[in-house]
């Protein structure tokens, strides 16, 4: 164990020195814990963790009562704090070094509180992250949690967010800035996921209210799975005001018929076809439906089979007798809903035989979305219908809508298509790894496969980086340099390893490499500057 | 260093698709006794070589027939075709092979193998300086119009459901003779072109699947329905859907002709007693019933009018009734392929067809008057209070009581109404089907007296739901349609991956096996993990009894055991509940709570459906998700399309999950009629039929992700009741191995352990040493086939089990 050397403490001003270090485990691993002037690290031989100071939100430690000395971090990026536990021979020297941790850290927070409000913006952030707190409504907040959220959802650009705010290449808001889109995304997100935005849970109110948040992607989403919204949106707005249709949908008898719980509480009879409202007036048939017109592969053409049981039969004809709506289709429904969904999220996927899977297409695509996005929309809609005693209030309405939430421009950059060949193939090859990996008795590539695929999201972002910030090029270089010099190595790694499986991922892997090989060597090249990069 | 990976080992998966490497294949070639047999594959499975032998027993019998159980995904088919291809090329007297098939996609994969075997038997032979030039094999198979038609606009324009309809307008004689006259009216150029060729339209020899099949007939310009329809008299392998071969209707236009000395296999044969009841039963319902009167009614009027302007052709239809219905109802040349309108008659006997038709029949307007009276006389049954069973006899009683009519004249309705509307020249079937209905309806219960029983529901719930009157002919007997089969040609072959236990099949069946015969799967690892959960985290019991299906804890423990799986199962997670109705109300309590929420953050979903298309399509989307993302769950039906006929091999199916025992609705009177045929007339106990029943749909969702050895996969048999010994002693062997006794009891999480433990170890490489200690080589077979002569079977202990 070290303690805080004095060579330490004079060398404080430089933020890449060593200030304490001592043995902790994190998870039950074992590790070492080093305290820098920019943040705390734990590492072992396989793993990192680390909180950089500008991110930490409080570091608290455990009593002395207590039968382990522990150091927890908390971050303001969200996420389950670090909880280091020191590793000594005995309690009393491990709270002994839990004791000089605590101070160090505390000095450097409380200097860089004191030293930061003029020059950097972390702490104004923190005071308009207090002004936000105190007015909900404001831009500032809904920014943070949004950048929070992102940081907090996306490994990635949490890397990056290290690499280039936290190491002080750009500022936070440069950092941003060039990711407006981003933030987009993350509403409305490019790349399909699973989640079905439409049956998002309300939040329930007092009494019979509930309340709907509505965000563009979750607009997006209504109006495509259920084209009869689409339809009275367009035929009804205006005059009527978004808000009031939304609301409408929100109440509708439309809107339960393919919900579980209509059909769990036998409502959902009353609330299908039968019903006359806003929307069913809308609805076509077929609009559950599947598009039929798909190719499909011989082994799953169930249709082939039906036709074959009929050689110069007839078929079975539906009763035309049958009244119309007397089929209870309301379970079917929530089937038909689920089966839509998952289409609309395949047929994504499969638009583009090059598209990259779910993950990677969200992991890697950033700032080609122009959409603008919607106003978030929060709802309080008086649903009386799930009321097992209705009050006998009529069915009211109140709105509340955050004050002018900012709304983004859309990105100025956008991949050209070279970079976005590159993209591809890359992904192309990830996939390649996936379905190698899924074949029986494969190894797990886990490490291979992140590895690489993280050093790929990464020289995109400083490749972006580099172009969108001309001024930062000089901080920026060195950390290229290092990339590449990392990607040297995880070649050779694969190229040399004895393995069998390691030797095939490097086959597989080559493409990446390939491609993220062409990038670096590139990146001094004027033809590259103007070739990869398009302004829209 | 990159290291070179070894060649792969050759082996049969069940597929040839998913064979790794076959273009490098040598094959295998050995005798057996005096067959010359061409493996296309390096290596043997000992169980495939027991499958030969037992194989060759039958064909060896002659006039005997086989009951062959084999684990599924072990490469039944390609030993199958092998055999009989070497028995057809030493003993030509043979005859064909007609090969059955439940669906589509099984008729592709079949002649995928056949190709395949042909293909390296002609390596072989061209490796000895021969030739298969001088062998000439034709093998095809036969589809619906539907699947097979060329015709750019019927294809294009046409309704699929129309497709029939759409040629028959083309195709017909009358058309085509109008035609000559008159140049407005539309031919269908491939079968004109077809036609014109006349004998030389001849296919050459090779392996064609259907859309081989349609390649040819553009080149050619030839209709591929029709040229099938004509070669498979002259084709060495036939493969087509099973109702060509039990249906009569059906069989009596397309299998007629085949000779009595081949042999027939139906191949995943496990459902067969119930595909043969279904041939020969019939629904009517009050819409059809009023379809049918209308039918009668446009009829006649069309009657009325051809009366008027050729009165001729009518009283020539009446001069060949007068001489029987055979005369009747003879084509001649093509018109015996484009003129047959509701199908052959389903059940005459030889003597009926000879003798006249009835007096009261034999006039178009008398014989529509009966049938109108017989539709009332039908629609006021369906008015009955209470639920109704009766004999055919008591019907025919009742019948001929209510309505002065004798009954004889009803077995002569179906084949009277095909020549009247010969006669009036009728080309759109589809809007006469419900008529064809009531007078198929009338044959058959005019001719049979046993193995019948006329069934009457007024509250009977379909699928919608909703209570409707239904008048069933219910066959009881399977063996009805499976006589004519096994009586006419020389072997009948049923096999399957699920046929335990096998001395029902006989039973139900009707016939003696000269071969019954279940294989045991030989193994290198335990690729399949069974486990019987019985009861959810909070160890409270799960099962879809009936008393406890729609409680709470039940659905709660269901869906938690599904997230569970979600969680932990990489890729493909099928899930069969017992019936659509229940699987919609779960999914429904499951979206209700949040289940699926949970459920999608893990995998996409997706279900099956009554909509064909619907299903279709979901089934393409799953298996995109599953190769292109974290894998996806799909939610099925025991009974449904998906099980009988979908594989969900490698990472389309890591896990299959039974959601209950698939019972048949035991307050159903059709099956409640069936129980008590069987006990009174094969002494087959209720309890034992519906567990019978029950697992082999349970066995058949187990076989759907295990379709090769090197293939693994969980089978969560989810249900308290699987953990009776009465119920899981009747799965077949092949799942049974894998059972531990320590797995009979599990709760979800204790399952999960389990699953984990096993994921890990299947997730390592594959022996390849390991495996080929499994696998037989030529070598070995050589030797096995020496010591079979001497002691036969004991080779099965060379297999490590």
């Amino acid at each position: 164990t070290l303690g805080v050397s004095s060579k330490g403490m004079a060398a404080s001003s430089s933020e890449e020195d060593l200030l304490f270090r001592f043995r902790a485990s994190y998870q039950k691993q074992d590790g070492t814990v080093e305290i820098r002037a920019r943040g705390v690290t734990w590492k072992n031989g396989t793993a990192t963790v680390e909180v950089p100071f500008a991110v930490l939100a409080k570091h608290e430690v455990s009593p002395k009562s207590h039968p382990k000395a522990m150091l927890k971090l908390s971050r303001t990026t969200g996420g389950p704090p670090v909880v280091l536990t020191i590793r000594e021979a005995t309690a009393e020297r491990a709270y002994s070094v839990l004791s000089d941790a605590k101070v160090t850290i505390s000095a450097i927070v409380k200097r860089r509180k004191r030293s930061e409000p003029s020059e950097s913006g972390s702490s104004s952030s923190h005071k308009a992250r207090k002004r936000a707190r105190a007015v909900p409504e404001e831009a500032g907040n809904v920014e943070e949690e949004l950048r929070r959220s992102l940081l907090a959802a996306d490994a990635r650009l949490s890397a990056a967010y290290k690499e280039l705010v936290t190491e002080g290449v750009v500022s936070e808001e440069e950092f941003w800035s060039a990711r407006r889109s981003e933030s987009i995304e993350a509403v409305a997100p490019a790349a399909p996921s699973n989640e079905l935005l439409a049956d998002a849970p309300p939040a329930v109110g007092e009494g019979s209210k509930l309340r709907y948040t509505l965000n563009a992607a979750k607009i997006a989403y209504i109006l495509e799975m259920y084209p009869a919204v689409r339809r009275a949106r367009e035929a009804h707005v205006p005059p009527m005001s978004e808000k009031a249709f939304w609301v409408k949908y929100f109440q509708s008898r439309y809107y339960l018929r393919d919900k579980g719980a209509a059909v769990a509480a036998g409502k959902a009879g009353e609330l299908g076809e039968g019903g006359d409202d806003l929307f069913a007036r809308f609805e076509r048939r077929g609009d559950d439906a599947l598009d039929p017109r798909r190719p499909v592969a011989p082994g799953v053409d169930l249709t082939k089979t039906a036709a074959d049981r009929a050689l110069d039969e007839p078929p079975d004809e539906p009763d035309e007798n049958e009244p119309a709506g007397a089929l209870d289709p309301s379970a079917e429904r929530v089937v038909h809903k689920f089966n839509r969904h998952a289409d609309r999220v395949v047929g994504r996927i499969a638009l583009d035989d090059a598209t990259p899977p779910v993950v990677a297409a969200a992991d890697l695509v950033d700032d080609l979305d122009t959409k603008p996005p919607d106003r978030l929309l929060t709802l309080n809609v008086d649903d009386r219908r799930l009321d097992a005693a209705p009050t006998g209030r009529p069915a009211g309405l109140s709105l509340a809508t955050p004050g002018d939430r900012p709304r983004w421009s859309p990105a100025s950059l956008a991949l050209s298509p070279a970079l976005e060949t590159a993209r591809r193939r890359a992904a192309a090859a990830f996939r390649v790894l996936d379905d190698k990996a899924r074949r029986p008795g494969a190894a797990p590539d886990e490490p291979f496969r992140s590895s690489a695929e993280e050093h790929f999201a990464l020289a995109l972002q400083l490749l972006k980086a580099w172009f969108t910030f001309p001024s930062k090029r000089p901080k920026l270089r060195p950390r290229l340099d290092a990339l590449n010099t990392q990607l040297d190595s995880l070649r050779r790694d694969l190229r040399d390893s004895s393995t069998r499986h390691a030797a095939q991922h490097a086959a597989v892997l080559q493409p990446i490499l390939a491609q993220i090989a062409a990038i670096l060597e590139k990146r001094d090249s004027d033809h590259f500057d103007t070739s990869l990069f398009a302004h829209v | 260093m990159e290291e070179s990976a070894p060649p792969p080992l050759c082996y049969a998966t069940g597929r040839v698709a998913l064979t790794p490497g076959t273009e490098c294949l040598a094959g295998m070639r050995f005798q057996l006794d005096e067959l010359d047999v061409f493996f296309p594959y390096d290596y043997l499975y000992p169980e495939q070589f027991s499958y030969m032998c037992e194989l060759k027993k039958v064909l060896d019998a002659k006039q005997g027939h086989g009951l062959l159980e084999m684990p599924t995904g072990t490469g039944k088919t390609v030993c199958l075709l092998s055999l009989i291809i070497a028995y057809q090329h030493e003993h030509p007297a043979m005859g064909k092979l007609i090969y059955c098939t439940r669906t589509v996609p099984e008729m592709e994969k079949c002649l995928a193998e056949l190709k395949f075997i042909r293909q390296k038997r002609g390596e072989m032979l061209a490796a000895e300086g021969r030739s298969t030039k001088d062998e000439p094999f034709l093998a095809l198979c036969l589809s619906s119009r539907k699947n097979m038609c060329v015709h750019e606009r019927v294809v294009s324009e046409a309704d699929r459901e129309h497709v029939d309809v759409e040629c028959r307008k083309m195709t017909a004689s009358w058309v085509r003779a109008r035609a000559r006259q008159d140049s407005g009216v539309e031919l269908c150029g491939f079968f004109e072109e077809w036609d014109r060729a006349g004998t030389d339209a001849v296919m050459p020899a090779g392996v064609y699947d259907i859309e081989d099949m349609k390649r040819l007939g553009r080149e050619h310009g030839w209709c591929p329905y029709f040229m099938a329809r004509h070669a498979i008299a002259h084709a060495n392998v036939v493969v087509y859907n099973y109702q060509y071969m039990l249906d009569p209707k059906v069989a009596g236009m397309v299998s007629r002709e085949l000779e009595a000395e081949s042999v027939v296999v139906f191949d995943e044969g496990h459902n067969i007693d119930n595909i043969c009841i279904e041939a020969y039963s019939v629904e009517l319902d009050k819409g059809k019933l009023n379809r049918a009167q209308r039918c009668a009614s446009r009829l006649g009027r069309r009657v009325d009018e051809l009366r008027a302007h050729d009165a001729e052709r009518v009283q020539a239809e009446y001069e060949r009734l007068v001489k029987g219905l055979e005369d009747a109802g003879a084509f001649a040349g093509r018109a015996a392929l484009t003129d047959a309108q509701l199908g052959a008659s389903p059940v005459l006997e030889r003597d009926v067809l000879d003798e006249a038709v009835p007096g009261n029949v034999r006039r178009a307007e008398h014989f529509l008057r009966l049938v109108k009276v017989v539709i009332q006389h039908l629609k006021k049954r369906l008015e009955a209070p209470k639920v109704e069973v009766e004999t055919p006899a008591a019907f025919l009683l009742d019948l001929e009581q209510k309505t002065a009519l004798d009954s004889k004249p009803l077995q002569y309705f179906y084949a009277r109404l095909n020549s009247l509307m010969r006669t009036v020249e009728v080309a759109d079937l589809d809007d006469y089907a419900a008529l064809g209905m009531v007078a198929d309806f009338a044959t058959r219960v005019a001719t049979y007296q046993d193995g019948f029983a006329v069934v009457l529901d007024p509250f009977f719930r379909g699928p919608s739901g909703i209570p409707e009157a239904k008048l069933q002919l219910s066959c009881l007997d399977a063996s009805l349609a499976i006589k004519p089969v096994f009586e006419r040609f020389a072997s009948v072959i049923i096999t399957s991956g699920t046929l335990s236990p096998l001395d029902l099949y006989p039973k139900l069946l009707q016939f003696t096996p000269v071969v019954q015969v279940s294989l045991q799967m030989s193994i290198f690892r335990p690729c399949i993990l069974p486990l019987v959960v019985t009861k959810g985290a909070d160890q409270l019991a799960m099962s879809t009894r009936f008393e406890s299906r729609d409680d709470a804890s039940v659905v709660r423990n269901y869906g938690a055991l599904l997230v569970d799986l979600a969680a932990h199962v990489p890729d493909g997670l099928v899930v069969f509940f017992t019936s659509y109705q229940y699987m919609e109300q779960t999914v429904a309590k499951w979206d209700e709570t949040g289940v699926l929420r949970r459920l999608l953050a893990h995998k996409l979903l997706f279900i099956e459906t009554k909509d064909v298309v619907e299903t279709t399509l979901a089934l393409e989307n799953f298996r995109r998700a599953c190769d292109c993302g974290r894998g996806a769950v799909f939610l099925s039906i025991a009974r449904g399309k998906v099980a009988e006929g979908i594989d969900f091999d490698r990472h389309y199916g890591r896990c299959v999950v039974n959601i209950g025992v698939p019972y048949q609705y035991t307050q159903s009177h059709v099956l409640r009629t069936r129980l008590d045929y069987l006990l009174t007339r094969f002494q087959i106990r209720e309890a034992d039929f519906l567990t019978f029943d029950a697992m082999r749909q349970t066995a058949q969702c187990v076989g759907r992700v295990i379709r090769s050895k090197t293939d693994y996969g969980i089978v969560i048999l989810a249900d308290a009741r699987f953990a009776r010994n009465d119920k899981r002693s009747k799965l077949p062997a092949w799942v049974l191995q894998f059972l531990q006794s320590a797995h009979l009891n599990l709760s979800t999480d204790a399952s999960l352990g389990i699953v984990r433990t096993f994921l890990r170890q299947m997730a390592q490489p594959v022996d390849d040493a390991d495996l080929k200690q499994m696998l037989l080589d030529t070598a070995t077979v050589a030797s096995l086939v020496k010591g079979r002569r001497s002691d036969a079977g004991h080779f099965m202990d060379l297999a490590p089990t």
